[in-house]
Order: structure tokens, then C-alpha cells, then sequence
């Protein structure tokens, strides 16, 4: 009688917390598209769901509600294809409606790159871009003409791009960004 | 009770109390990661601490920075770690600072119930009286109201007593602005209030 309980009651705190941990780490409720970039709508907001506040709080953490800030991850390049870090990749677009936008490489530990010069984002104040594009070049070594963000070692990668108060239709609409391409360049290292 | 009947009713129990857990797992993860973050992001060390505020005043990211995840390397953070529990706290960020920069709040489920940027700072400064939030009408909330309005604070409510307050500002370049942002960065101001 007692290990039949013990049973009913393991089996179903294995499969609710199971279900629970792939529903928040693998769902993909609450997010929208651009291209290969994706944005959690209602990450940091009142009125998000449980799932997205248990997303939010594995994957970003003290986020800022739509209002004020936007953030589109992108794992893939435009050919679907996840993103390495020892790999080149070139971004290119207009540059997003905000007030102020970057776009920042992270290791799939989602922390930094380790770079002596600090060079961890580009951003709209950063120099070397044509007026009113996009343009970031990531791969382990310096390459092409262009803002170039290090990304050292044999991990996967994550580009972030941010924008703070972004442009009416952005806020109203996280899919309405026109999207940033992600194309790979040249050879893996 | 047909065996049937039994089988069934235990079933339908496994299947409840499956979805109870998954429920529950699912509310409490970002409250434990939000009481880990809480505790991790604000060392004992920090610059102010007093029963019902922490605040601490952390260097421009890098590659170690690995309290929390995906760190911004454009923006100088302060924070204030917050238990109102045993009464109000005052906070006041005075900025000057050219770009952009705000100060958003944090529950214990990860909600930023408010946030205010350079913008509207400009006519509604960060001179706030954060209290929990008592129900409205109540003498408490009338009482803690007319507190605030005394000593010239806006009065903001919480929705958990236990909560975080970021400041961010904006470096666009970090080589030339970090010691002018960790001068902004020291315009925040956390204190219990009196």
C-alpha cells in the first residue's frame, strides 16, 4: 500500500515537474518573428503569462517591459543554420527604429566574450558605420571592413539585439522590426 | 465502486495532482531564481545596508561578469535590493547625464511594475517614497499617502515586499565615459525611510 503511494505520488511529481521544465526551456509561447530573430512579446511586463515569466527569468532576467526596451535573440543565421562561434558571420540592415539600438555576441552560457579591448557590442554610436545601416561582422579573428565583435572559441553563439524605446509600430508590434540579416561568411576556423 | 470506477478515479487524481506540481513548478521558478538573483547580485559588501536596503554600485560588465546572465556592456548599472516589509524606502537617482538612462522596479515574480527614463525624469524626477502596496482606501494607504506628500515624494507602490531596483545608464562608449557613468552611477540613492 505504502510503495503504491510512493509510486503515485513519485511518477506524478516527475512528470509534472518534467513537463513544466520542457514546457518554459523548449516552448515557444509568447514570441514573435523577424527573420532569424526572435523577441519574448511580454518579457519584463505585468501582464505577462507564468511560462513567460519563468522564460524570462532562465533566459533574461530583469528585463524592461515593451514600452522601454525590445530584445530580438537570434540563434540561427537567415539559412537556419545555429550560429558557432568560430564561424564568421556578417549583419547587416537598416538600422532599427530606437532611439538607441546594439547588437551584442554572447557565448551559449549567454555571458560574454572574453576580449582584452572590451569590445562586446556595436552599437549606433560605434564608428565605422554607414549612416543609417546596420552593419557587424562577428567571427574568432578580425575580418572584412567593417565594426568586428570577437568571438573566441568553439561555442555556440548568441547575438542580442537591443533596442531602447523603440519606434511606435516596434513597440506596438515586435514583429514589425525589419529584420537584420544573418548571413554566414567565408569559412569556419 | 466498480474496480473500473476505482482505476479511473485514481487516474483522474495522478492526472490533478501531476498538473498541481506543474503548476506549482512553474509559478515558483522565476520567485527562486528571482531570491537567488536577489542575494547573488548585491554582495555583503555593499555600499549601503541597512534592515530594509542593499545597494551596490558594480563596475561596467565584462567577459567575468557572471552574476546574472546576458549583461549588457553598454550600460553602467546600480542597484538597490529592496524588503518593505518593515516599512517604506526612499530612493532618488538626480542624473546628469546626457543619454539615456531610467530607473525600473522589480517584484519578486520578475514584473518591472515601473520604470522612469531621462525623459520623463525631466519633469517627473526620481524622488520616490516606495511603499507596499496597501489596499485603497485604507487608513494604512491613506496614512503612508499623506506621509510621502509630506515630505515632497511621489509615492510608489509595490506589489511584493521583497523587490529590485535597477538604474541603467547608457555608455556609448565605455573606454572614454566609464568614469563619468560611475560617477551617474553614484546619483542613486536608496535609504529606509524615516
Amino acid at each position: 500500500m505504502f510503495l503504491s503511494r510512493f509510486w503515485f505520488g513519485l511518477s506524478a511529481l516527475v512528470v509534472g515537474l518534467g513537463s513544466a521544465w520542457c514546457v518554459v526551456r523548449f516552448g515557444g509561447g509568447g514570441t514573435v518573428a523577424a527573420g532569424a530573430w526572435q523577441s519574448t512579446v511580454l518579457a519584463g511586463s505585468t501582464h505577462a503569462d507564468p511560462y513567460t515569466r519563468a522564460r524570462v527569468a532562465l533566459g533574461g532576467l530583469l528585463a524592461l517591459g515593451p514600452a522601454e526596451t525590445v530584445y530580438y535573440v537570434a540563434t540561427t543565421d537567415d539559412a537556419g543554420s545555429p550560429l558557432r562561434a568560430h564561424c564568421r558571420y556578417r549583419v547587416t540592415g537598416p538600422a532599427p527604429t530606437a532611439r538607441w539600438w546594439s547588437v551584442t555576441a554572447y557565448a551559449d552560457d549567454r555571458f560574454l566574450f572574453a576580449d582584452a579591448a572590451h569590445r562586446y557590442s556595436i552599437n549606433n554610436a560605434s564608428p565605422g558605420l554607414p549612416p543609417g545601416q546596420v552593419t557587424v561582422l562577428t567571427g574568432p579573428i578580425a575580418w572584412g571592413a567593417g565594426p568586428w565583435l570577437p568571438t573566441p572559441g568553439d561555442s555556440g553563439l548568441l547575438l542580442l539585439l537591443r533596442l531602447y524605446q523603440p519606434g511606435a509600430e516596434i513597440r506596438a508590434n515586435a514583429a514589425a522590426l525589419v529584420p537584420l540579416r544573418i548571413q554566414a561568411a567565408g569559412p569556419c576556423q | 465502486m466498480s474496480p473500473a470506477l476505482i482505476r479511473l478515479r485514481k487516474y483522474v487524481l495522478w492526472l490533478l495532482l501531476a498538473a498541481v506540481i506543474h503548476g506549482l513548478a512553474v509559478w515558483a521558478l522565476p520567485r527562486v531564481v528571482m531570491r537567488g538573483a536577489m542575494s547573488r547580485l548585491v554582495p555583503a559588501n555593499s555600499a549601503v545596508k541597512d534592515e530594509r536596503v542593499r545597494v551596490f554600485y558594480p563596475p561596467l560588465a565584462t567577459a567575468t561578469a557572471r552574476q546574472i546572465v546576458l549583461p549588457s556592456p553598454d550600460l553602467a548599472y546600480a542597484l538597490c535590493v529592496y524588503d518593505l516589509s518593515t516599512g517604506p524606502v526612499d530612493v532618488d537617482a538626480a542624473l546628469d547625464w546626457p543619454g539615456y538612462w531610467s530607473v525600473a522596479l522589480y517584484a519578486d515574480n520578475t514584473d518591472n511594475y515601473f520604470v522612469r527614463n531621462d525623459r520623463v525624469a525631466g519633469a517627473l524626477p526620481v524622488h520616490w517614497r516606495l511603499a507596499l502596496r496597501e489596499g485603497a482606501g485604507t487608513a494604512a494607504a491613506t496614512s503612508l499617502a499623506a506621509a510621502a506628500a509630506a515630505a515632497g515624494r511621489e509615492l510608489v507602490w509595490a506589489p511584493s515586499a521583497r523587490g529590485l531596483l535597477l538604474l541603467r545608464v547608457l555608455v556609448a562608449d565605455r573606454h572614454r565615459e566609464a568614469a563619468a557613468a560611475a560617477q551617474a552611477q553614484g546619483r542613486l540613492r536608496c535609504v529606509a525611510a524615516p
